[in-house]
């Protein structure tokens, strides 16, 4: 049993309520959990997530296909309860242990079961042809050896290639000479991760670690941070040390700044709003970096949401809910544009094509605009992204 | 589906009806030991007419109800195998009034929200009560749960002026001035008997509070944080008994015991007493009671001297406020996995010693260290003139032996502090003896006649107060 792992977990949890309302004299008094938020049971809660589990692990309930459902769906592992649990329960790793003893009991539910298969399948979570992974630079002729190395991800790859292609110009304008694995990168193994196919999770690290192993990369690049925090803290886990440092284009592009490397000259006069999604920030507390590239660029004034950083509110696209219960993620994304819009903000700028492709509708609906983080500054650089 | 899951659907709508074991296990508990006691069902009602039309139903089928709102409760206050109504659906402030002073919000309001909106018009409530941020004004209320800004303001119970309950027959009713069409809710002695009183600390059983009208206080300008060593318990409580005979209005002051300083304050060596003090007000008020307090605490006691020590554990409002999970640290070599029974009763200031050491014996007489039970007992001025002592027993939730034996030493001390005048402002499962009740006499059987004439089929969260059916 997974559970086992977690059993101290299992027992810290003190039922306060921490993790379902708090306050703090930064952010005033507010809510904690996204999914109880819009359906309000307190099942959706981390203290509700703790009562499953404990409950499954004492044999007072017993797994069964209804309640795997609920399960996945209820929680987006945004980690806003973790964070705030004055008891540090690490809620992430019980639902985790939770959905892999589901997983064990072949629990899974069927619209996880087939993106799960697309990843092992096609190595990518839409299903889409490994042939068609590298499109995104079929004219860039990148090198597959070098010491920086751009990890496009999934969606970056085949959703908003716009974002992978602004990522390379930028990395190219700085004069790095940047390289990527092609069709020999796979999905980063975050979604498994997160699901419980561990298996299927621990495949796709071996192989992306030996991967950029080949290529001889020392930095490698990336622009999503859910394969941030599976490359970054995930694969340590699995493969033990990897011999390469991890980094999210926001940090890349900072460091790049920070060395007078770049220049961003184009004036784009915009009231903005920066969201944080939560693997780059409450995951890997990468908060000020994106900040301060978006200062950095001339005419935008960046003002920021009520519950932002560590409060952030997440966008919705924790990636199980946003597949078993997409209804949930898009009222959740849709609070979240209601914040943004409170600010006064003209645009949102995220730097994570899942929070993107979420936020989106409601942003369109809000007549906001919305960014990607490099594509915004590949922008302010004057490059030209086709 | 069952009959009464239609019935409660076709009230509220299906999205707030749930009776999954999923869902029922995560109700089935609060902060306390006792349980786990799922609901039978969980309803998500939106206003108080759904409530009504629930009750009636209740009635009808002869199935209990109990309220839930941030179940952080630490007393053991639900009905088994009840409807449990969530009542978090109904949560905002509805006005705060500020030529009255009072604030009126709908149950379900978190006390941290109710704060928050105070606080951005420069007001405040009194006492905070002690369980978590995810506390609810209408549990707050029903539990009369106290905090340790009582001291200041007194229990939560004083500061209502008025109140909105759905009763057990679906009438609703309203309390306190308000009651009558034509005036506001700002005084709470008003038409002849209090009825408000009736529903303050009842335990939800003589029906579902749905909006409370309290009062509030312009938000302090300037406090102030000190702390006084006694070398006996004994002189520590005379001196806060002192303080608050003179009525000076601290707003927190908390009687620290070997055990806790050793805990909390492990700089300071070598006495038996502590006293933090907060004293808030304006500037000109702060200095006026600090001097009044330092010449009363000085008499038999120094200032710490460890100042900042004092501040900084004083000034983390959270460990201040809230029954934060500080006993951890008792239990370190159980990996951090205790729970606390806490069995915070009032007493006369100056008899705290007495309630101390009695509290002591048990825990020899009772070998509860062989139990990996760790007990002691502090108290908080929770009145202006009296405190609340306070024996806290941290058992180790894994281990079955202890946890029993954590619930059988809890309801030993009850018995036997009640003996001595420790008196509960709320009972629940954990306090509410039939052993103790009994001696209640006329009191005992006047809220037994009251609960069956106002809840003839007792649907209300039986088995809360006073005896078992009740």
């Amino acid at each position: 049993m997974a559970l086992e792992k977690h059993h101290r977990e299992l027992y810290l949890c003190n039922r306060c309520g921490y993790c379902r309302e708090m306050i703090d004299p930064t952010v005033g008094a507010y809510r904690i959990c996204p999914p109880r938020e819009v359906r309000g049971f307190e099942s959706y809660t981390g203290r509700g997530t703790i009562h499953i589990a404990r409950a499954i692990y004492e044999g007072r309930l017993k797994p069964y296909e209804r309640l795997a459902e609920h399960v996945y769906a209820k929680c987006l592992l945004c980690k806003n309860c973790q964070v705030h649990c004055p008891n540090e329960v690490d809620i992430i790793s019980v639902t985790r242990g939770l959905r892999q003893d589901l997983v064990r009991a072949g629990l899974l539910p069927n619209p996880l079961k087939e993106r799960d298969s697309n990843v092992k399948e096609k190595r990518n979570v839409f299903g889409e042809a490994p042939a068609n992974r590298a499109s995104w630079a079929r004219d860039l002729k990148l090198p597959n050896k070098g010491d920086i190395l751009y990890y496009a991800g999934c969606y970056d790859a085949y959703r908003y290639p716009e974002t992978a292609r602004a990522t390379v110009a930028i990395l190219r304008k700085a004069g790095v000479n940047v390289a990527y694995l092609g069709e020999n990168e796979w999905c980063c193994g975050l979604p498994e991760f997160a699901d419980g196919n561990i298996v299927l999770a621990e495949e796709n690290a071996l192989h992306n670690v030996n991967a950029i192993k080949a290529s001889s990369a020392k930095k490698v690049v990336t622009s999503c941070p859910g394969c941030y925090t599976a490359l970054k803290s995930e694969y340590p886990e699995v493969v033990g040390k990897i011999p390469f440092e991890v980094v999210h284009v926001s940090e890349a592009i900072a460091e790049l700044l920070d060395a007078r490397k770049i220049k961003l000259n184009k004036v784009i006069k915009k009231k903005v709003t920066y969201h944080d999604p939560c693997h780059l920030g409450r995951y890997e507390e990468v908060y000020e970096e994106p900040r301060k590239v978006i200062r950095a660029t001339p005419g935008v004034e960046l003002v920021e949401m009520q519950r932002n950083r560590k409060h952030a509110w997440c966008c919705g696209a924790g990636t199980e809910t946003y597949i078993m219960d997409p209804d949930l993620s898009t009222r959740i994304a849709k609070t979240r544009i209601e914040e943004a819009y409170e600010t006064g903000a003209e645009a949102i700028v995220t730097a994570c094509p899942q929070c993107l492709n979420v936020l989106t509708p409601a942003a369109k609906r809000a007549k906001m605009d919305i960014y990607n983080l490099p594509v915004i500054v590949a922008e302010a650089m004057g490059l030209k992204i086709t | 589906m069952s009959k009464l899951k239609q019935a409660l659907q076709g009230i509220v709508g299906r999205e707030n009806v749930c009776d999954d074991d999923f869902e029922t296990v995560c109700y089935s508990r609060g902060w306390s030991i006792e349980g786990p006691y799922p609901p039978l069902i969980i309803v998500r009602p939106q206003n108080k007419e759904q409530i009504a039309e629930i009750l009636r139903i209740a009635n009808r089928m002869k199935v209990p109800v109990s309220p839930y709102g941030g179940n952080s409760e630490l007393v053991g206050s639900h009905a088994k195998q009840a409807i449990g109504l969530d009542m978090t659906g109904m949560r905002g402030v509805l006005e705060i009034d500020e030529e009255s002073s009072t604030v009126t919000a709908l149950a379900g309001t978190t006390w941290e929200e109710l704060f928050y909106q105070l606080s951005k018009k420069g007001w405040t409530t009194g006492p905070h009560p002690h369980s978590g941020p995810s506390a609810t004004l209408g549990g707050g209320v029903a539990l009369c749960a106290n905090g340790v800004t009582g001291a200041k303001y007194g229990l939560l119970g004083h500061q209502v002026v008025g109140l909105e309950v759905v009763l057990p027959n679906g009438d609703i009713l309203r309390t306190g001035s308000g009651a009558h069409p034509s005036c506001k809710d700002f005084i709470r002695y008003a038409w002849g008997s209090d009825l408000t009183g009736l529903f303050i600390g009842s335990h939800g059983i003589f029906g579902v509070i749905t909006e409370v009208t309290l009062n509030i206080y312009p938000l302090p300008e300037a406090g102030v944080v000190h702390g006084y060593e006694y070398e006996s318990i004994e002189s520590a409580a005379s001196a806060l008994h002192r303080v608050q005979r003179r009525r000076i209005p601290i707003e927190m002051a908390r009687i620290q015991v070997p055990k806790t300083i050793k805990l909390f304050w492990p700089t300071i060596k070598g006495n038996a007493a502590l006293i933090p003090i907060v004293i808030t007000g304006t500037s000109e008020e702060v200095e006026v009671w600090k001097n009044q307090v330092n010449k009363i605490c000085l008499k038999e006691g120094k200032e710490v001297e460890d100042s900042e020590a004092i501040t900084a554990a004083t000034n983390d409002w959270k460990r201040v406020y809230y029954l934060c999970p500080d006993w951890r640290a008792w239990a370190k070599e159980w990996d951090g996995c205790s729970m606390q029974i806490s069995l915070c009763n009032a007493i006369p200031t100056p008899d705290f010693p007495r309630v101390h050491d009695a509290f002591e014996n048990l825990c020899k007489e009772e070998r509860i260290g062989d139990y990996r039970i760790v007990a002691y007992c502090t108290a908080f001025a929770s009145v202006p003139n009296a405190v609340n002592a306070s024996p806290h027993i941290i058992y180790d939730e894994r281990d079955p032996s202890s946890w029993q034996k954590g619930a059988e030493f809890a309801r030993k001390t009850t018995v036997a502090l009640i003996e001595m005048g420790h008196t509960p402002q709320y009972m629940g499962r954990i306090k509410g003896l039939p052993d103790v009740m009994w001696r209640l006499g006329s009191y005992n059987e006047l809220i037994r006649a009251l609960k069956r004439a106002i809840d003839p089929k007792n649907i209300m969260n039986p088995g809360q107060l006073m005896t078992p059916e009740f």
